[in-house]
């Protein structure tokens, strides 16, 4: 019946293999299924003297911490900012929003029927970030503005030697039997390198680092990206600017969805908040419209005869749409419309919303300039032509490292550096979470778990949430001092990853986005659908690690 | 509307003790709060909450994909 009932609701035929995931995520008998239980309590010694250390304190690290927690286990989470929320802690520049409906980009443990919006802005998500962080109990085990600068595992001791930088520069040392990573992808600001950036004479700044001293009204402003956050920075500061001049490197595509700025008012938080299962059902139906869903058009169909522009029937379907509304928002402007459609197949880069861009770009005050900065200098951006656009203020809404997650840590394993064996910017691990030679090592949204084909960040972490209580019951339980995944079974995952890459999108030759290295491979995104990354991280095989007892 | 007449909780209705007592309590507002929801999530619902599955064949046909606004209308239900 359940199967027939998620078919009903999707309008389509839901696999079998999706039950075990469904289940958890309607949680009918009110048990969290994503937590570990014990199978043999644990020594009240071993326990005493474990140590595991969470870095970060944003959606990844607030979950890990609220498991670990409940489970007993010994914890810290250094976090560097002062407050909880991570992302969404530091993003505050105008227009901050999620661009996943937030009745699903929330915590599966705490749903929350009462959000303002169906896109909640970014000051509703810290609220509910701080009020999860409240209610889970972890006010004593937090380190705020504090920062891991390294963890070195001891190959004698068998713990992690951990260096933590206080705010005022001062450090001390801790030893870890885990260290637990809940940095994420998209953290650490990708500042670009571009000559004359010392030059210049105003304030100039990433849209992660916002300057909220510096007052827009009247400026000259340029802004360098038109990515996920420069998308909706812009048309926010486009009204009360005197002139935007925008530098893009390369379009993306945008959707509309009627949702982005409604609000969801009393009938839906009432439905949300007193009718038994519409949350369940309709934070399914969310799961499965934002997610799986889309998967099929961002697959390479070999005998599809226009790939340059398209991957398949579907994605060509979704090519026309968009670009039909696209030409609609800037009124068929054809000088317009050549710089904005993308000659890349939908999805290839991430698919935005349409936050009034588009409307935006047709603002008299509004410039769009194709390509890269070549100069900055003392009063301005210069294009690739020569061509020099004056401002007051310069944002760089450039995004984030990526390709390096852990950075700027040094992180030493029992054979080098997570750098060298991730040569740099490719970065590897089994199911996303460990990697060969770091003991005891997790990391949550690590490499290839981001949803680049829709779905919650906050799911996947989840999962990896889960797969690391199990890898810690089956250390603590077997009192051994270290889980190190061996190397065929982290092989073959990544051999996996990469052959089903080379069915999607990610790959065209067509697309530059930030989910490929220098060497072309995808290293941000799961090629997964949501069901096989939950059935993956659900269980946790003992086989392949080597214990350390 | 207001939310006078239904008090918040923060445990989810379907574990409140006497949940569907309260809601029928008042059966005209309780209509037109219903009224007002998606369609979809709602007949989930009703199967959920009944067992019947004959809605959820009638109409299932007609609900082309996940979110309210992509769904077909269906005057009747």
């Amino acid at each position: 019946m359940l199967q027939r009932m998620c078919s009903g609701a999707v309008g389509a035929n839901m696999p079998a293999e999706y039950l075990p995931m469904v289940r958890e995520e309607l949680n009918f008998d009110q048990t969290d299924a994503k937590t570990v239980k014990w199978r043999k309590q644990p020594s009240k010694a071993f326990l005493d003297g474990f140590l595991a250390v969470v870095i970060g304190a944003g959606y990844s690290g607030l979950a890990m911490a609220a498991k670990l927690k409940e489970a007993g286990i010994p914890f810290v989470v250094i976090e560097k900012n002062a407050g909880v929320g991570g992302t969404w802690y530091e993003n505050t520049y105008p227009g901050v929003a999620v661009d996943t409906p937030n009745h699903f980009y929330s915590y599966s443990f705490r749903v929350k029927p009462d959000w303002d919006h169906y896109f909640a802005r970014g000051p509703e998500i810290i609220d509910y970030i701080r009020t999860c962080f409240a209610e889970m109990g972890i006010a004593e085990e937090m380190r705020f503005e504090e920062e891991v600068v390294s963890a070195i595992w001891d190959k004698v001791g068998q713990r992690w030697d951990v260096t933590v930088r206080r705010k005022d520069g001062s450090e001390y040392a801790c030893r870890a039997n885990a260290v637990i990573s809940g940095t994420g992808l998209l953290n650490r600001a990708s500042v670009p390198e571009i000559p004359g950036m010392e030059r210049f004479k105003g304030p100039m700044f990433h849209s992660s680092r916002w300057d909220h001293s510096v007052d827009l009204t009247g400026k000259r402003v340029v802004q360098v990206g038109t990515g996920a956050s420069g998308m909706q920075l812009g048309p926010s500061i486009a009204p009360i600017v005197s002139h935007l001049t925008i530098f893009q490197r390369s379009p993306h595509w945008a959707r509309y969805n009627p949702l982005l700025y409604a609000e969801t008012g009393e009938a839906v938080k009432w439905g949300l908040a007193h009718v038994p299962y519409y949350t369940k059902w309709y934070r399914f139906q969310l799961l499965w419209a934002t997610s799986d869903l889309v998967l099929p058009n961002l697959r390479k169909d070999p005998s599809w005869p226009e790939p340059e522009r398209s991957l398949n029937a579907a994605n060509e379907a979704v090519r026309e749409q968009l670009t039909q509304y696209i030409s609609g928002k800037v009124n068929h402007d054809a000088a317009l419309l050549a710089k904005i459609i993308p000659t890349f197949p939908p999805y290839g880069k991430r698919m935005l919303r349409d936050s009034n861009w588009y409307e935006a770009l047709t603002r008299d005050n509004v410039e769009l300039v194709t390509g890269t900065v070549s100069e900055i200098t003392e009063t301005g951006a210069v294009d690739k032509d020569g061509v020099e656009h004056p401002a007051d203020v310069i944002i760089l809404a450039t995004g984030f490292k990526a390709q390096m997650p852990l950075y700027p840590m040094h992180i030493e394993g029992t054979r080098g550096t997570i750098r060298e064996a991730w040569e740099g910017d490719n970065p590897r691990a089994y199911l996303g979470i460990t990697v060969p030679h770091f003991p005891n090592l997790f990391i949550l949204y690590g490499p290839n778990t981001n949803g680049g084909h829709g779905g919650s960040a906050v799911y996947n972490s989840e999962c990896q949430v889960r797969y690391t209580m199990l890898a810690l019951r089956e250390l603590i339980e077997r009192e051994a001092a270290a889980l190190d995944v061996r190397e065929e079974p982290f092989e073959a995952y990544n051999a996996l990853v990469d052959a089903e890459h080379n069915q999607l999108v990610w790959t065209h030759p067509g697309v530059k986005n930030w989910y490929r290295n220098k060497g072309g491979r995808v290293v941000t995104n799961s090629p997964w659908p949501l069901s096989k990354y939950r059935n993956l991280t659900a269980d946790f095989n003992p086989d392949d690690y080597e214990i350390q007892t | 509307m207001t939310n006078e007449s239904f008090p918040v909780s923060q445990e989810p209705p379907e574990y409140r003790e006497g949940i569907l007592a309260e809601l029928l309590r008042e059966p005209d507002l309780l209509e037109a709060r219903l009224m007002a929801l998606d369609d979809v999530p709602m007949l989930l619902v009703y199967t959920h909450l009944s067992g019947d599955e004959s809605l959820l064949q009638r109409y299932a046909p007609h609900v082309k994909g996940a979110w309210a606004f992509e769904v077909e209308q269906v005057p009747e239900l």
